[in-house]
């Protein structure tokens, strides 16, 4: 069974393009959404479109939405603080979910928060050049770090430079981009290749601010650093005065309440968050890390500001995220992972039953499926074919109600329940199969 | 291959993929408007790759949905 028509849902498309800039308020399209789903209701995983379709929500508003829709306890400690206090610049909101991070998470000895990625991470570079006095900083192929002019898109054409540049035809470049910012800040190396990284610290170590990394490369796939990488990134970064940041944008919180670090053991001096540490229904980021560089805040050397830095809603809501997730040791994200670990087992052997080859690799929770027999080991190996095949997969099970985030990322939430996977298991079949004629066609 | 060339193949194999003249596709009209799906749009943005001999990555497609913007994504890509 395929969904329904779309027809009010396109009606309103169509509206809303008149006065919004391509119908939608960001430039990333997901791939299934060749037009925007328009959602009107959720609870728990589902959500239902204009049309009276329903989805299992595997999308989670690109991994932010972690407890799942209308959640009870969520919705009910929001609702309170509105009733309290809504817009001032300080509350007595703020101390519970700040040491509940600190708890929790290895470099969070201190915590600003802000409200974007994006944002967070400029003023962890900001704070990084400022305690080292030096200007660049180290990025990697394929990983994402939000859409500054600084640190999106580019590639490096000359090995031996590594230095980002523009190129004509580049989908994550942007037009109107500062002249020369990439290049005249940064560079940028392949990762998990730890003699290219070697070979790099040895020529430019000394020179470096900082190194930014998703510690799953969450945006190419779903890569997990190779055994010692990022120990060995961690030590080159203590070798060479370089500050190491840590982009757990979409890890920290999804792999627990320690984030990717606690779980692999590698403590950053700086960390950005975001997404998932607000529950998914308020926006809320954060900077986190070692006092001796977060005093430079304090100290008013360098600035960061932003209106509605910790606002009440979002600090209320950090803090019931926070409360839910890590009560009886982590109970609901372990049940989230196990359930999520049956989700993947499920799509694995409709695949194989539909005779399309199919791995998931990465952690519970950040996982991504590809449709190829062995796991990728960089972020490079995700090539055209692949990507096409996956973009196939992920539109199939779109048509048949499973709304994944892109390119083929699984984002459960705390309240997938033995229910949806049943729903998946029935809705992943067909999917599967027509997706494996849909491939079979093309290559 | 200048952006009009590209123009010309991609509207051509558009044509081909849903059973129609080059001269009836509008090169304004987004894939969907044109009846052309995702899987079917990729199948000739497959096609398109191999033809030009470049690498395109598939996302873009999802970037840049008319014929016009594709050709000229890809004449820049080219240059």
């Amino acid at each position: 069974m395929t969904l329904t028509a779309q027809t009010a849902n396109l009606r309103y498309h169509e509206r809303l393009k008149r006065v919004l800039p391509g119908g939608v308020h960001y430039n990333f399209n997901m791939p299934w959404e060749e037009v925007p789903l328009h959602f009107v209701d959720g609870k728990g995983s589902r959500l239902t479109d204009m049309d009276g379709n329903e989805y299992l929500d595997l999308y989670a508003r690109f991994g932010a939405m972690i407890l799942g829709h209308a959640h009870e306890e969520y919705l009910d400690a929001l609702q309170e603080a509105m009733g309290r206090v809504l817009c001032v610049s300080h509350c007595d909101f703020d101390a519970d979910p700040l040491e509940l991070m600190n708890a929790h998470i290895p470099s969070a000895e201190m915590i600003r928060f802000g409200l974007s990625g994006t944002e967070i991470l400029q003023t962890a570079l900001r704070l990084a050049r400022a305690h080292t006095k030096r200007n660049r900083f180290l990025r990697f192929e394929n990983h994402y770090h939000g859409n500054a002019d600084n640190i999106m898109g580019g590639r490096v054409t000359d090995r031996r430079h590594p230095v980002p540049v523009d190129f004509r035809g580049d989908y994550k470049g942007t037009a109107g981009r500062a002249a020369n910012v990439m290049a005249d800040q940064s560079y940028m190396l392949p990762w998990n290749d730890v003699e290219r990284l070697e070979d790099f610290f040895r020529e430019h170590g000394e020179t470096l601010a900082c190194a930014v990394t998703e510690p799953v490369c969450v945006n190419g796939g779903s890569i997990e650093a190779a055994p010692g990488y990022l120990e060995r990134l961690r030590e080159l970064c203590t070798e060479y005065g370089t500050v190491l940041i840590f982009d757990e944008m979409i890890t920290g919180v999804r792999m627990g309440v320690g984030g990717a670090q606690k779980r692999l053991g590698v403590t950053p001096d700086l960390t950005t968050f975001g997404k998932a540490i607000g529950g998914g229904g308020v926006p809320v980021s954060a900077l986190v890390g070692k006092r001796e560089i977060m005093a430079l805040l304090e100290s008013k050397k360098v600035v960061h500001a932003g209106t509605y830095n910790g606002y009440p809603l979002g600090s209320a809501a950090v803090k019931a995220t926070f409360e839910i997730l890590s009560r009886d040791d982590e109970a609901v994200l372990h049940a989230m992972h196990r359930r999520a670990a049956e989700l993947q087992s499920i799509l694995v052997a409709e695949a194989a039953a539909a005779g399309l080859p199919l791995i998931v690799q990465g952690p519970p929770g950040v996982a991504s499926f590809h449709c190829t027999d062995t796991p990728l080991e960089h972020p490079g190996q995700y090539d055209f074919d692949l990507m096409s095949k996956d973009i196939i997969v992920a539109t199939a099970l779109q048509r048949h109600g499973v709304l994944i985030s892109s390119i083929s990322r699984i984002y459960p939430n705390a309240q997938l329940s033995d229910l949806d996977l049943e729903y998946f298991q029935v809705h992943a079949r067909k999917a599967l199969g027509e997706a494996e004629r849909s491939i079979a066609e093309i290559f | 291959m200048d952006e009009e060339q590209i123009k010309a193949v991609l509207t051509k194999l558009i044509a081909d993929e849903i059973g129609t003249a080059p001269g009836e596709i509008d090169e304004q009209a987004s894939f969907m408007r044109l009846g052309v799906s995702s899987v079917q749009a990729l199948k000739i943005v497959n096609r398109l790759r191999k033809e030009l001999d470049m690498d395109i990555n598939p996302v873009a497609l999802f970037e840049f949905k008319t014929i016009e913007d594709i050709s000229g994504y890809l004449a820049e890509a080219f240059d």
